[in-house]
């Protein structure tokens, strides 16, 4: 009977972090593809000792990342980065959630212009890509991930930097769940992650704070990308 | 004509009117709309108050599926465990076995990384009623689930479309795995299906 019933929401918060198993649905959007070494995480070039690469992302990007992710724990979800900074030190200050359904490059020219535009304003430029994969178990990076950064570099002028959320990481609620990779020739080397943890990202989450990415505001267009109300609940808390 | 934004905030703004609660989960429940962490916490909420509770009738079973289907997704024990056994007390009987509640156990075994577990009782499913779709197609979910190839999820999805042409679904699903894996041409065949 119902008065048998002793729930309690009261999961540790770690287990919160919807990207934890490979969700079962409804429809048939299951989570998909196969573990597969990717050429981009095969990379051998790596920086002289005491000179190491890294970006660092701000907790409005990092918190604006995950919630991104989490949002659509059975999709692939990408998005830009935006910030300063260029070659061995690049700082991600915000970030632009993109897509879940896919990226194809009418979507992404149209976001990638209206973000660059966005982020010139306040002196700022696109500096990364971000993408999450769609199954929990799946740590190499996507086909589309290193040519999309490619074509970002090239039309803003100055490198892009790739960032990898890191599915299984985001278990852990010490670990900002991150992984970059920046040009290094032929391929992809790793750079540092400067971040703070995810404290900030669960306590948004728990507070029910929604983001709209490009898809919502394709749908919808009186919806804001640049979410401004991330920012303000994350100066309020 | 309400949208789920508006019943949102009504329901946020007055935690204890259950009647809030009920109909945003209802509106979630018709638009089959995945909102894992707002149904987990409204469908604990209704749940655990007798009240409100009884007043919802019939509807309370309901509210316990999409409840513990929202448990599986945000990876709450507690609520899952407590939404299938009651579940299971009310509707699993050696003598009208319920197809419905087979699938969610199936889901349940899914959630938990389960796949043979799972694979058995969708098998089972199949056995009594061959054009089970839900079962075929929880089944190709559980092959995504393990991480086949997309060509694999792609021949499950193509058998299950032969039997099934008219499920929208299915073909979105079909044309991501085309487009993802970069075959343009097939994804805009499967996209040109759903118009």
């Amino acid at each position: 009977s119902v008065q048998a019933l002793a729930l309690q929401l009261a999961s540790p918060r770690r287990s919160r972090v919807v990207l934890h198993l490979t969700p079962p649905q409804r429809s048939l959007r299951a989570p998909a593809w196969s573990v597969r070494r990717s050429p981009l995480l095969q990379s051998t070039s790596f920086a002289r000792p005491g000179a190491m690469p890294k970006v660092t992302v701000a907790p409005l990007a990092h918190t604006k990342m995950l919630l991104h992710a989490a949002q659509y724990p059975h999709c692939a979800v990408d998005g830009l980065l935006i910030g300063a900074g260029a070659g061995a030190d690049v700082s991600a200050a915000d970030a632009v959630p993109l897509f879940h359904n896919g990226t194809l490059s009418p979507a992404l020219e149209a976001a990638t212009a209206a973000a660059a535009h966005d982020a010139a304003a306040s002196g700022r430029r696109i500096v990364g890509y971000y993408a999450a994969n769609e199954h929990i178990d799946d740590a190499s990076a996507a086909r589309t991930a290193g040519p999309v950064a490619d074509a970002l570099a090239k039309g803003g002028g100055a490198p892009a930097v790739l960032v990898q959320i890191s599915n299984r990481r985001l278990a852990d609620a010490g670990d900002h769940g991150l992984s970059a990779f920046a040009r290094a020739g032929d391929s992809w080397g790793p750079l540092d992650v400067a971040c703070a943890p995810s404290s900030k990202f669960l306590a948004a989450l728990d507070a029910g704070i929604e983001i709209v990415d490009f898809d919502a505001h394709l749908d919808d267009v009186a919806k804001d990308w640049r979410n401004p109300h991330v920012g303000d609940w994350l100066e309020a808390n | 004509m309400t949208s789920y934004a508006e019943l949102k905030t009504a329901a946020d703004a007055a935690p204890r009117d259950f009647s809030k609660a009920t109909a945003l989960l209802k509106f979630v429940r018709g638009h089959q709309l995945r909102k894992p962490a707002v149904v987990a916490r409204y469908g604990a909420a209704i749940l655990n108050d007798r009240r409100a509770a009884s007043r919802l009738g019939d509807e309370v079973w309901s509210v316990y599926e999409q409840t513990l289907l929202a448990a599986l997704d945000v990876d709450d024990g507690e609520l899952r465990d407590a939404c299938e056994a009651a579940i299971l007390e009310r509707f699993d009987s050696a003598s009208t076995p319920s197809q419905r509640v087979e699938r969610l156990k199936g889901l349940v075994a899914e959630a938990a990384g389960d796949w043979d577990a799972a694979m058995a009782r969708y098998a089972g499913l199949l056995e009594g009623n061959a054009a089970n779709a839900a079962a075929l197609k929880r089944e190709i979910c559980v092959l995504k689930g393990r991480g086949a190839k997309p060509d694999k999820v792609a021949e499950a999805l193509n058998g299950y479309l032969a039997k099934f042409q008219s499920d929208s679904g299915a073909w979105q699903a079909l044309a991501e795995v085309h487009a993802g894996a970069l075959r343009f041409p097939d994804a805009v065949f499967c996209y040109e299906e759903l118009a």
